[in-house]
């Protein structure tokens, strides 16, 4: 009897052991990006999927194929109910998701945001690229360190992205207009055109910019569709490498117009490397991790990071444990020196 | 001068005119050739989409995949680019894979009599769709160079692309003009029983359109991909609903029957024109959609009152003319 009672233990106490491992290995993170079929978004899925299967836990990149905010909403409200531990998003809009993200809370799940945040009540962390005062600045040293002089002389600028409703690419330009008043008071911006990622109208937007101001000196372009547009647009009007065209998008697209030197440098950050960061901070929550403003640690492929406050996006909410903004550690200039070393 | 006006690409290109010459007056650099010859050029893909989309209105029908074969074509042209075939069996490639989309589309409609608005919206989101399967979700990059040399020839300091456009407008607006089995395009739309009682062949017209409009659609796609450089996967989203306003605006009825080459190419280049000059004008950026959509319907609307004037007026004529005549009679 004690012999059969004992033995029963052991199996309970064995099953219970491979549940355990068999719990820890099931870890489930979904990767939701504002679209996909967009190499940035792809991209971001591919270091996700690789922080996963180096963590030896599952992640699924998945999202909306066009940029609809009901899109994101059903998303995640699947991953909710197919018992997903975490979800990781690049959020379409600000306060849209609220209702799925409350929740998603509700029953349990852990919310993060990537490369656009979401209002910081609804999520742990915003693992995000960089402040809008770090890309801002950015967008405008990569115009000055191109000119001779950007101290002299009436430099003429002109700004080309998306449209002003998407919030991220609007506050670098912010920024960026900011920057330029205080530091280089000679430039003047003549212009800002959207080209609502339509293709087209980023090759014809900046034709029609580069005639109507003929004496252009730079056209700064933090849009993936808008950067290579005003590349096309230089080159079919045999101007490319007269004026000066910068912004941020993926090297993918770039290398043929930086290799012709029609784009001397623009800027991203590495998103394969925002994706592996998103998902191994997902990991360690979900794995009961507590994390606290100034909490220092190394990530694998990725380096140092360091929690902030949500102050330093200009955020006034704070919550006490697990909640705040990790940055990545830092933003990538390609030029035709570095642009082999990078593949999305 | 009467007839002039009664025509709606009379009208659009008057306006069109009217506000190129204002907004040159503002900006001088407009008035330059190169940019004119560059509204031409950002105009082109819209040009073609819409010439093939016109057929289809004038059976009276509507096909709203026409920019999902336009991104499906580009994306084979680009695929099969960056595998390493020749320009030319490249462009066949996408020219086929747009025929063929237009054939699947003409299909469902003709023959298997799903209604037009819904057999393209499903197919709309087949091609998108395939677009998606084919890259695995990426972007097309890096195509060769070689597809992008057409669009820098020139005759004349006008594009290549720009005179085979014009040259396929001309051969189109003869052919509807000239050619009888072209007629019944017209002959269908305006009455399909009509033409069935005729013996017209209604249904291969009507087949007709929808493979035309897909033909169109790829050639479209050459165009852009040669213009632009790469395919994103968004490439021409939106442009069914683009070519079916050029169509309206060129005075292509979407009652069917009525409308010319001319009128839709006429529409598609005054729908992309505002664009680049909102921008000659230093309207800002936010401002562009709005504009589009507003100088839309100011000539849809002013185009309307005229010919209601014109009617009037018409009207008037025969009734003065028919108490002259029955003053005179007894």
């Amino acid at each position: 009897m004690l012999k059969k009672f004992s033995l029963i233990t052991a199996a309970a106490l064995l099953l219970a052991a491979l549940g355990t491992t068999a719990l820890a290995k099931d870890v489930k993170i979904a990767f939701i990006p504002k679209l996909t079929g967009v190499g940035f978004f792809e991209s971001g899925g591919k270091g996700a999927v690789e922080m996963g299967k180096m963590l030896g836990i599952h992640v699924k990149y998945d999202g909306p194929s066009t940029a609809s905010v009901s899109g994101q909403i059903e998303y995640i409200n699947n991953f909710v109910n197919q018992g997903y531990d975490a979800i990781a998003i690049s959020a379409l809009s600000p306060d849209g998701l609220n209702q799925a993200l409350k929740r998603a809370i509700k029953k349990g799940v852990i919310i993060l945001t990537w490369d656009s945040d979401v209002n910081p009540r609804y999520r742990t962390f915003y693992i995000s690229q960089g402040t809008a005062q770090q890309l801002g600045e950015l967008l405008v040293k990569m115009a000055a360190d191109q000119m001779d002089d950007p101290h002299s002389g009436t430099k003429k600028i002109a700004f080309h992205y998306s449209s002003p409703t998407v919030t991220d690419q609007n506050q670098w330009v912010v920024v960026a207009k900011k920057v330029i008043a205080e530091k280089y008071p000679n430039w003047v911006i003549v212009d800002t055109v959207f080209s609502h990622e339509d293709a087209q109208k980023a090759v014809q937007v900046p034709t029609a910019l580069f005639q109507a101001h003929p004496d252009l000196d730079a056209v700064i372009c933090p849009d993936a569709n808008a950067l290579p547009g005003t590349a096309q647009a230089a080159e079919n009007l045999g101007i490319a490498g007269k004026v000066i065209i910068t912004g941020f998008s993926t090297p993918n697209v770039m290398r043929p117009y930086v290799k012709r030197g029609t784009v001397k440098a623009f800027g991203l950050w590495d998103v394969v490397k925002q994706g592996k960061l998103t998902i191994y901070v997902a990991n360690m929550l979900v794995q009961g991790k507590k994390l606290h403003v100034g909490d220092e640690f190394d990530v694998p492929d990725v380096g140092h990071v360091k929690v902030s406050p949500n102050s330093v996006q200009g955020y006034d909410y704070q919550g006490e444990v697990n909640n705040g903004i990790i940055l990545l550690p830092e933003r990538v200039v390609f030029t035709i020196d570095n642009i082999d070393n990078y593949d999305f | 001068m009467k007839r002039f006006l009664r025509s709606r690409e009379a009208l659009v290109t008057l306006l069109l005119v009217l506000l190129i010459g204002a907004t040159g007056l503002f900006n001088p650099n407009f008035f330059k050739f190169d940019s004119i010859v560059e509204i031409f050029n950002a105009s082109l893909t819209l040009v073609l989409i819409s010439l093939g989309e016109m057929f289809v209105i004038l059976t009276r029908g509507i096909d709203v995949s026409v920019g999902a074969i336009a991104g499906l074509s580009a994306v084979v042209l680009g695929t099969t680019l960056n595998l390493g075939w020749p320009v030319g069996f490249a462009v066949l490639a996408a020219v086929i894979t747009g025929t063929l989309a237009g054939v699947f589309n003409a299909f469902g409609v003709t023959f298997l009599r799903v209604p037009p608005i819904i057999m393209t919206l499903g197919t709309l989101g087949i091609y998108r769709g395939l677009m998606r399967i084919i890259t695995g979700g990426s972007w097309i990059e890096n195509l060769p160079q070689n597809i992008k040399e057409p669009n820098l020839w020139g005759f004349l300091g006008v594009p290549f692309f720009v005179w085979v456009t014009l040259a396929l407008l001309a051969l189109t607006a003869y052919v509807t003009l000239r050619i009888r089995v072209a007629r019944y395009f017209y002959a269908v739309g305006d009455n399909e029983q009509g033409a069935f009682l005729l013996g017209l062949p209604v249904r291969w017209t009507q087949f007709a359109a929808y493979t035309l409009a897909g033909s169109f659609a790829a050639l479209a796609a050459v165009v852009f991909t040669s213009q632009i450089g790469f395919v994103s996967m968004n490439a021409a989203d939106g442009f069914e609903l683009k070519a079916i306003a050029a169509n309206v605006l060129g005075g292509v009825s979407l009652t069917g029957g009525v409308g010319t080459p001319l009128g839709a190419a006429v529409g598609a280049l005054f729908l992309t024109a505002v664009h680049s000059m909102l921008i000659f004008l230093g309207v800002p950026g936010i401002w562009d959609n709005a504009f589009a959509g507003a100088i839309l319907l100011a000539v849809v609307y002013v185009d309307y009152r005229v010919r209601q004037a014109l009617e009037v007026q018409r009207r008037q004529a025969r009734i003065r003319g028919e108490t002259h005549h029955q003053g005179g009679a007894p």
